[in-house]
């Protein structure tokens, strides 16, 4: 009883720490591109504008609302938001909740797999390394990892177009789909599309997770409950499974539910390289163009997307472990 | 019996006339076709968001294929008839269009001069963008279905060069539209153009059109154009190399010369260089900043850079050298003044002259009242050739004794400082065709204060060239005009070219007929009615 009080008193306090946070973060999100040099109208303008006249400047801004004082830009930023209401891309024409949810779902269809990939691939492949610690598997595998770990992600992503796009030719130059397609056809072909990006997400995502899983699992085998459950006579697979990787698993949840967050702001150079529509370029563009409607929606969704990751790591790491969040 | 063998007889000659018919009617049938090009794949890095004539570079495709102006630019970049047939002006400020009978939308509607009325109110009213270049028109009046007549604020020879860039819309779809920004209906694309708007398939990054049947210019070489669009340079020069695409095409702008040595390789990939009309990287100084008002310590930088080794460097080759009269060969009346050289003695000693000396021997000028002299050199961050470009300029400059502090900024600060706030000392930064056709001509737009002005010139010599340049028609007083002002560049020295890159054009060897247009390139009005397989 007194242990699943001290639970809910901590879901509690970090509901509303994480409710705090998020307020400050939404806050954020407006005046951090506001803060920045460059202006949306101008950049708008480019080449086209013959004439620098003020009043053109002046009716654009108008148009979008810069116009206003910042703390009126602010409460009307609030008020949008609390009638879900994202605003319109100055620069792309099209409405900021349109733009994202056409990006968003490419983007987690493309990274949400890479990431579980890429964690089970280190956790098996970290544990095996650890376990085998100074063996000729762990000297490969690590080997791998670590050249995995400092390619560049432009070169690797590069690398694999070049030779099974472009030398082979088993997998398409890029983007998401060939058209033309629908039904069963066009699923397959999606994934004919994105099995070269999510390769090469699933690789870089797994070698810096295998460092620290296989770090870890040496680490523990050290430790003497380690050398008590051995004299206790437990076969090397059991400790492994039920005391070794038992450990690991808090750091490594929360490095699994970074990536999850993280995962919304996109792969900008996979994105790149493979042609994709995603919430990478869709950020970057916007940045680079000053796009303030675009950078707030795509903040928001990181924004959330961070915070539930997160949200859920400490729930998970109060299970994992009971000692967190449970009785002191 | 010989009833039976003359019958036989008949029937056996028939049959042969039918079969020499079938064949002869086949090879006609096939030697017709032969020519055409059932689809051309094209390759761009250049991204339609949606398929929105207000989408920048939807737009851009929209007037290459899909829409007309009045009138367009021809191979040579000269205007030429487009909607219009003919055109005349007394004053260069009330023009009269006459536009073709046949021209129909691609809906079967007729083109009338009300559209055309209806097109330039609706871009004045709806889109503030649109008065950066026709915000000069004072009114359009459509006294019967084929004149325009479009008055301006003042007189304007260029005024052509302007309308060649406003893309009629049909009245009939757009008249029930409030926000155009946000029409995105199919209907949206409708044009009168040679081309008709297909689909735009975003995952894909497909865009199609097909040839329209009822073009009054007749129907053109190729069936179908499909736009597929790479965020990456590489994969596009990949899947060219592939043969999955025909063309390589960046609008405005040619291909790196890094790709060339592996696509000479390839006997179905054919490579034009074509003279850029616009300039690579040009130093822009602000001529309203002391101390570069100067023309002296202007034409004294002018001296430092080694153009050569810059030409070399930056274009492999693909380049020319940069004349003191600014603007690019091939432009109209363009004047062969002198060849930017790199002369250190020469620019070491404009700057002593200036008072510009070494006061605290540390091997760099200080200015005439002694302080630090350290202009900042402000260019893009995104351009990866203008940042080392700016390293180049840093190290020559140094050879003088300048000690000039690079300034990066990414594409928004640097068009805010440049275009809007002036604050620039001097920058580093490219020319458009149409750029160089803004204002009336010659780069006025970039560099008459009154336009963009980013070398800022306001003096009323200058001033005075670029409205007489507005004003007159008699080909040899603009000749006389466009000399002067090429003059008044290599003298007063307000920006000079540091190199200036050809357009390396790759297209598929398998087709012939491309032809390059100054500002559409190679997806050239040519191109579109002369491609045919080779």
């Amino acid at each position: 009883m007194t242990m699943m009080s001290g639970r809910k008193a901590y879901f509690l306090g970090k509901l509303i720490r994480y409710a705090f946070t998020f307020f400050l973060i939404l806050s954020l999100n407006f005046a951090l591109p506001r803060m920045m040099p460059g202006d949306p109208i101008v950049n708008l303008l480019g080449e086209e504008a013959l004439h620098n006249d003020p009043r053109m400047i002046e009716l654009l801004r108008a148009e979008h609302g810069l116009d206003k004082p910042l703390h009126i830009q602010y409460f009307s930023y609030l008020r949008s938001l609390a009638r879900m209401d994202l605003g319109y891309s100055i620069h792309k024409n099209l409405s900021v909740a349109e733009l994202m949810a056409n990006s968003l779902i490419w983007t987690l269809l493309l990274v949400f797999p890479s990431v579980l990939i890429g964690s089970i691939l280190a956790l098996l492949c970290g544990s095996l390394a650890g376990f085998k610690s100074n063996s000729l598997t762990d000297f490969l595998l690590t080997a791998l990892a670590l050249l995995f770990y400092t390619c560049p992600p432009f070169l690797l992503a590069m690398l694999l177009l070049s030779i099974f796009a472009f030398h082979l030719g088993l997998f398409p130059l890029g983007n998401l789909t060939s058209g033309g397609r629908d039904g069963l056809d066009y699923v397959l072909d999606v994934a004919w599309h994105l099995f070269l990006p999510v390769a090469a997400l699933s690789l870089l995502g797994a070698s810096y997770k295998f460092l620290v899983v296989r770090n870890s699992v040496t680490q523990i085998f050290d430790e003497q409950f380690i050398v008590a459950a051995r004299a206790k006579g437990l076969t090397e697979r059991c400790i492994l499974l039920r005391h070794v990787i038992r450990n690991v698993l808090p750091p490594f949840i929360s490095m699994v539910a970074l990536s999850f967050g993280f995962m919304v702001s996109g792969a900008l150079i996979v994105e790149i390289v493979f042609s994709l529509n995603g919430m990478g370029t869709l950020i970057y563009d916007a940045v680079v163009a000053r796009d303030y409607p675009v950078m707030q929606g795509s903040f928001l969704v990181l924004t959330m997307f961070v915070l539930a990751a997160n949200f859920a790591a400490d729930m998970l790491y109060a299970v994992a472990d009971p000692r967190i969040g449970g009785q002191r | 019996m010989k009833r039976t063998s003359g019958l036989l007889t008949i029937g056996l000659i028939f049959l042969c006339f039918c079969l020499i018919g079938a064949v002869w009617a086949a090879q006609t049938e096939k030697s017709g076709s032969s020519d055409r090009i059932a689809k051309l794949t094209v390759g761009t890095i250049n991204q339609i968001n949606d398929a929105n004539p207000w989408d920048y570079y939807f737009g851009v495709y929209s007037m290459m294929l899909s829409h007309q102006g009045l009138v367009r630019f021809n191979n040579d970049g000269d205007l030429v008839p487009d909607l219009a047939t003919s055109w005349e002006t007394k004053d260069l400020q009330k023009w009269t269009f006459h536009l073709r009978e046949d021209a129909l939308w691609h809906d079967g509607k007729p083109v009338t001069a009300q559209d055309f009325k209806f097109t330039i109110d609706y871009d004045l009213e709806k889109d503030p963008l649109s008065k950066s270049y026709i915000g000069t028109i004072k009114s359009v009046e459509a006294p019967d279905n084929k004149t325009v007549i479009i008055n301006l604020e003042k007189p304007d020879y260029n005024f052509l060069n302007t309308i060649a860039v406003v893309k009629t819309i049909p009245e009939h779809i757009f008249k029930s539209v409030d926000d155009p920004k946000k029409f995105n209906d199919k209907e949206a694309a409708i044009g009168c153009g040679p081309y008709k708007f297909v689909g735009f398939d975003r995952d894909a990054g497909i865009v199609t059109y097909q040839a329209n049947d009822n073009y009054w210019g007749g129907k053109p070489a190729i069936d179908t154009i499909e736009l597929r669009m790479f965020k990456n340079p590489d994969a596009l020069m990949l899947a060219f190399q592939k043969e999955e695409i025909d063309l390589p095409y960046y609008y405005s702008k040619g291909t790196s010369y890094y790709y060339v040595p592996k696509l000479l390789e390839n006997d179905d990939i054919g490579i034009e260089v074509y003279p850029e009309r616009g300039i690579t990287n040009v130093l822009w100084f602000n001529t309203a900043k002391a101390p570069f008002d100067n023309k002296e310590l202007r034409q004294a930088f002018s001296y430092a850079p080694n153009y050569e080794e810059l030409k070399n460097m930056f274009t492999a080759g693909y380049g020319s050298a940069p004349c003191a009269g600014w603007v690019p060969n091939g432009t109209l009346y363009y004047t062969e003044i002198r060849t930017l050289t790199q002369d250190v003695n020469k620019s070491k000693s404009l700057l002593d002259s200036l008072g510009f000396k070494d006061v605290n021997g540390d091997g760099l000028l200080e200015m005439p009242d002694k302080a630090k002299f350290q202009p900042k050199l402000l260019t893009r961050s995104d351009l990866p050739d203008s940042v080392r470009a700016a390293e180049m300029l840093k190290k020559y400059f140094a050879n003088v004794g300048i000690d000039i502090e690079i300034d990066l900024a990414d594409k928004s600060t640097h068009g805010e400082i440049m275009d809007e706030k002036k604050t620039h000392e001097i920058s580093l930064a490219g020319t458009t065709f149409w750029g160089m056709t803004m204002g009336e001509g010659y780069g006025s737009g970039y560099t008459d204060t009154r336009n963009y002005g980013w070398s800022m010139v306001s003096d009323p010599k200058y001033q005075s060239l670029v409205d007489d340049l507005g004003m007159t028609q008699d080909k040899d007083k603009r000749k006389d005009l466009a000399a002067e002002i090429q003059n008044y560049y290599a003298e007063e020295m307000p920006q000079f070219t540091v190199y200036s890159m050809n357009i390396i054009q790759p297209y598929n060897a398998r087709y012939a007929g491309w032809e390059y247009n100054p500002l559409h390139g190679i997806l050239s009005y040519g191109t579109l009615f002369n491609l045919h397989k080779a």
